[in-house]
């Protein structure tokens, strides 16, 4: 077995042993880069190897003198191209910000750096997070590492695949509408989606501000907690951050889920569901009530207009939020303006693609004058009846759980023309970030296509060690997933 | 969120329990995020008013809302890049501000700027804002329009921004003013929009730019937690706001009985008022029950006249002077004043006791400023002491006179104006020393007994 | 209600994009698809809802009145397109007539 091929928790327990060093591990994974990105194509930037390894060997020092700084100390990480990196080009999936440089880390990446983390480089993404497929990447899509014909999901595609090839243990993504969850789906990989707050979004290129959230992936359920324990909590930076402590993620508790309340909303399991993932999903909760849980059905009503509420409370915040992008201080200029209203229109047709404009389009028109009560608002108020769902259901189960998407990975090119069918893939995953709610994606076995299968697990805001112990159980009696051996 | 609060108590505006903040959505290239946070729908505080003193009558102007938001930066018409670009000056963005609606209460660019500066003295007064217009730190936008006499109806208005100086209020009232009456007497409508002052040039430009874009599409803040503002913050600031400039000034007539003049004057500034009134008490403690009913005017015929010159001439904030004298300070000085207003009463007690003359006085001052040596040594080592014994004033008088027989005969002709001429030469005498009233007593004396002897 | 061609252009005057002919006929059309799928929230009754602009339930949250750490111009202005010294530059603000 290579070293790039070890879950998170394999990759601790050898750390610690001296088993390996971060450099050797660092060199594996840097190899297994080379050989398969020419198929996958998941990351945009990858910092020069002599620098990385230079990184790795600091924490092997550092472990050598005792003076590791944690958990995360010497593995590699990637992080999804939104999220700020001082000196490391930071292009969100767009020509707009093709050539952009940040001249600070965001709270996340510090907190990663600080906590000896060996960063990689930056991984391929949807323009701006807006998509499921990693098609609408500037930069060009990213490839399943299960079938290269096959998108990753998205718009943290490239973070998914990285991790799913094995190219790197640990990815930070971000999730905004299912980001992180769909395509940890559509790869075979553990994707968290924090609660709302949990993390700063300080140097996190937003999105909509309300929504987003940075999450973990990994190979493993460990990994993923472990590396949203190095980055959760407080920041003075992001006054929306919570001041709850941030508790241990994982707990100590034996693989059991004696005692834990399962609930299966009917309304995930209704048409236009895949019957390979409905059954695959089936399967996984008859593992989950073996190890002790009660599961039982229960009914989060306004599911079905999720999506709807999402659609119009994302584009809105994004309209405003990607305003930022006009030609004057950073980003792309367009050539051809003489004057200052031309320097916005032609600099911003010329650096957004065609989803961006799009959202930009729909989210300016639904709060416009005349709009705003009969778009914006009422979406606002869908979203407060789907909070609401959220809080019945938790009144009497532990956990949700759910498919994290209605199907597989579909092939490149197959939606990207079609935005209504492409939205409606976010079916599952978009009510969890309209309630504020942590979920996590843990992979379920594969599909007949041989395509991986997600189950979502949701919580209440703050419970994230609920979601992780579930996982965990369920993936201990499942097996950790491997890595793709076609590639 | 404290500061706002004590502007709205100020102005007596009735403060919000919620205060949410918005994004207002435009483009322009001050602003770097392509829209401003401000307060919409849920501003801080809401129908105020502020009481001015206007040519004699109280002229109460409504406040429609107070409300907090972010600065923009600051574009500068680049001249020199040939007119075609524009330099945008980013370091002020996202600086909270304070913003003040008035109601259409103001008749008049006099009653404008009675308003306008009222409303300075208070913000600086309550250490809102230094007041320095050059700097940007207080700013005025003005909404403007006309009417026809007798008509009671208020025309179309527009609004003028941009306006850094009292001076460019006035000049843009008055160019907006005449503007405007000149379109409606040609039969012509006046058109909603917003200008720009150009300064340099003396006239309002329409803002181009933002011309089609008054959709500016507000919704709540996602980045911004809600605020909820209870009874007891408002409490905390209530009982921390400094005395107000309006009663202040109806004190200081009070206590000190100086003219209303003085004490708008005196209470422009907090720093002024609190060098006054150290001044006053530092005097009456130096000068004990010998101090004269006038004392509190002279110290106040000090600070607006001697001391503003001195400042207006060396180009000194009260601020710098202040520090430079308390730099000098060695510190044994027993009254407990800061050393400016110590120094500033040894001067003017040395005056009131008569030991020194009133031009010698101004000298004594000017070297307080500059060193810490005891008063009395400075007035020896000068030789600054009045010349006050009254033979040796009138030797000089009688001096004076047998040297300009030819005034002297034309004094007792008729031209009494030439008194002050003999002053002059008395004084100058005695370097500035001899105490010109004492000197003119004995003139009249000795010019009224035939001047022969 | 149909988005009319208009309509697009108004909203497209607001987001400062720029449209070709034939793509604001396309885009009318995929504005009015993606607008049919919004239609299903107005048989929502929402009487008496309260909107959820904010979820994360936290009020007042307050930072000392005081400077912070600044980038320096350089890195600030470092991506900048065109600058003057330590400002940007763009065409004319004002019409210089
Ligand atoms: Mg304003
Ligand atoms: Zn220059």
């Amino acid at each position: 077995m290579e070293l790039y091929e070890l879950t998170f928790s394999q990759i601790r327990a050898g750390l610690l042993e001296g088993d390996f060093s971060s450099r050797e591990l660092t060199e594996s994974v840097l190899d297994r880069v080379e050989r398969v990105e020419p198929a996958v194509s998941a990351f945009v930037t990858v910092r020069e190897r002599g620098e990385i390894l230079t990184d790795a060997e600091a924490s092997d020092a550092r472990r050598a003198a005792g003076t590791c700084p944690g958990a995360l100390c010497g593995v590699p990480v990637a992080v999804k191209d939104n999220i700020s990196t001082r000196g490391l080009a930071t292009t969100c999936g767009s020509r707009m910000l093709k050539s952009y440089v940040p001249p600070y880390d965001a709270t996340a990446v510090a907190r990663l750096r600080d906590a000896g983390a060996v960063i990689v480089g930056k991984t391929n993404m949807d323009e701006f997070a807006m998509g499921s497929s990693n098609e609408n990447s500037a930069l060009g899509p990213t490839r399943n590492p299960w079938d290269v014909s096959r998108v990753p999901g998205g718009s943290s595609g490239g973070s998914a695949a990285a991790v799913a090839a094995g190219e790197v243990p640990l990815a930070l993504g971000s999730d905004t509408g299912g980001s992180v969850r769909q395509p940890a789906g559509f790869c075979g990989v553990v994707g968290v989606k924090p609660t709302y707050g949990r993390v700063s979004r300080y140097g996190l290129v937003a999105f909509a501000s309300s929504l987003d959230q940075i999450g973990t992936m990994s190979r493993d359920v460990a990994g993923a907690a472990a590396l949203l324990e190095v980055i959760a909590g407080e920041d003075p930076r992001d006054s929306t951050t919570a001041a709850e402590p941030v508790p241990r993620l994982l707990p100590d508790t034996g693989v059991d889920l004696t005692g834990v309340a399962v609930g299966v909303p009917d309304e995930y399991f209704a048409d236009g569901l895949d019957p390979f993932v409905a059954e695959k999903v089936r399967d996984a909760l008859e593992v989950i009530r073996s190890l002790g849980a009660k599961v039982r059905t229960i009914s989060i009503p306004h599911l079905g207009l999720g999506v709807a509420a999402y659609y119009l409370v994302a584009d809105a915040e994004a309209s405003a939020n990607l305003a930022r992008y006009d030609g004057v201080r950073y980003g792309h200029r367009s050539d051809h303006a003489e004057t200052l209203e031309d320097l916005y229109r032609m600099s911003r047709s010329e650096g957004f693609g065609a989803e961006v404009k799009r959202r930009i389009m729909l989210g300016t028109y639904a709060l416009s004058a005349g709009y705003y009560d009969q778009y914006y608002l009422k979406a606002q108020k869908v979203r407060t009846l789907l909070v609401r769902d959220f809080e019945r259901a938790f009144e009497s189960v532990d956990a949700v759980i759910a498919p994290t998407s209605p199907t597989t990975a579909f092939a490149l090119g197959e939606r990207v023309n079609d935005p209504v069918s492409m939205y409606l893939s976010d079916i599952y995953t978009v009510p969890v970030n309209l309630a504020g709610l942590p979920a996590l994606s843990v992979p379920c076995g594969f599909a007949a296509s041989g395509l991986p299968v997600g189950l979502q697990i949701m919580v209440e805001k703050f419970r994230e060690p609920v979601m992780f112990r579930v996982a965990r159980a369920y993936e201990h009696a499942a097996g950790a997933f491997p890595v793709p051996s076609t590639l | 969120m404290d500061l706002a609060t004590a502007v709205a108590l100020s102005l007596n505006a009735s403060i919000a329990e919620k205060a949410g903040f918005a994004r207002k959505n435009y483009f322009y290239p001050d602003l770097p995020k392509g829209y401003q946070i401000t307060q919409h729908a849920e501003p801080l505080a809401r129908d105020g008013h502020l009481d001015v003193e206007f040519e004699g009558r109280t002229l109460r102007v409504g406040i429609l809302q107070i409300h907090i938001e972010e600065d923009a930066g600051k574009s500068v018409h680049a001249e020199h890049q040939g007119g075609g670009a524009s330099l945008i000056d980013m370091n002020r963005c996202g600086v909270p501000l304070v913003e003040i609606v008035t109601r259409p209460d103001l008749r008049g660019i006099d009653e404008a700027d009675a308003f306008l500066n009222e409303l300075r003295r208070i913000l600086v007064c309550l250490g809102v804002t230094t007041g320095e217009m050059h700097e940007g730190s207080l700013r005025f936008d003005t909404n403007i329009s006309v009417r026809p006499k007798g008509t009671k109806e208020l025309g179309t208005q527009t609004e003028i921004k941009n306006l850094n100086s009292f001076r460019a209020v006035r000049r843009a009232l008055v160019y907006e003013v005449d503007r405007q009456s000149a379109v409606l007497r040609d039969g012509g409508k006046v058109t909603h929009e917003t200008l720009l002052w150009d300064k340099s040039r003396e006239r309002a430009v329409p803002m181009r730019s933002k011309e089609g874009a008054s959709d500016y599409r507000y919704f709540p803040e996602p980045d911004l937690v809600d605020f909820e503002i209870d009874a007891r913050r408002i409490e905390r600031v209530r009982e921390s706001l400094p005395e107000l400039p309006a009663a202040a000034r109806r004190r200081l007539v009070e206590a000190y009985a100086i003219p209303e003049y003085d004490a708008f004057v005196l209470t422009a500034e907090p720093s002024t008022l609190r060098l006054y009134e150290s001044t006053v008490g530092a005097l009456l403690g130096r000068l004990g029950p010998d101090a004269p009913p006038t004392a509190a005017k002279t110290v106040s015929n000090w600070v607006m006249v001697v001391l503003a010159g001195h400042l207006n001439e060396r180009r000194l904030t009260l601020a710098e002077l202040s520090a430079r004298v308390a730099s000098l300070d060695t510190g044994d000085r027993q009254d407990g004043a800061p050393a400016l207003p110590s120094r500033l009463a040894d001067v003017i007690a040395l005056r009131l006791r008569g030991e020194v003359s009133e031009p010698a006085a101004r000298r004594l001052f000017e070297a307080a400023m500059e060193s810490a040596e005891p008063i009395e040594n400075l007035v020896e080592r000068l030789d600054l002491g009045a010349v006050s014994d009254e033979d040796v004033v009138r030797a000089l008088v009688r001096e004076v006179l047998a040297a300009h027989p030819e005034e002297v005969a034309r004094y007792r002709a008729g031209a009494t104006k030439l008194m002050r001429f003999f002053v002059g030469q008395v004084l100058g005498r005695t370097g500035g020393k001899a105490d010109p009233e004492l000197a003119a007593r004995i003139l009249l004396e000795e010019l009224g007994n035939g001047g022969t002897t | 209600m149909a988005v009319e061609r208009g309509d697009v252009e108004h909203v497209a005057k607001l987001a400062r994009l720029a449209f070709t002919e034939e793509e604001l006929v396309a885009f009318t059309t995929e504005m009015n698809g993606i607008l049919a799928l919004f239609e299903e929230l107005k048989a929502v009754d929402t009487d008496g809802v309260p909107p959820a602009f904010r979820v994360l339930r936290r009020r007042n949250v307050f930072r000392g009145d005081e400077p912070g750490e600044m980038l320096p111009p350089e890195e600030a202005l470092a991506n900048a397109p065109d600058r003057h010294e330590d400002a940007f530059r763009v065409p004319a603000v004002l019409p210089n007539d």
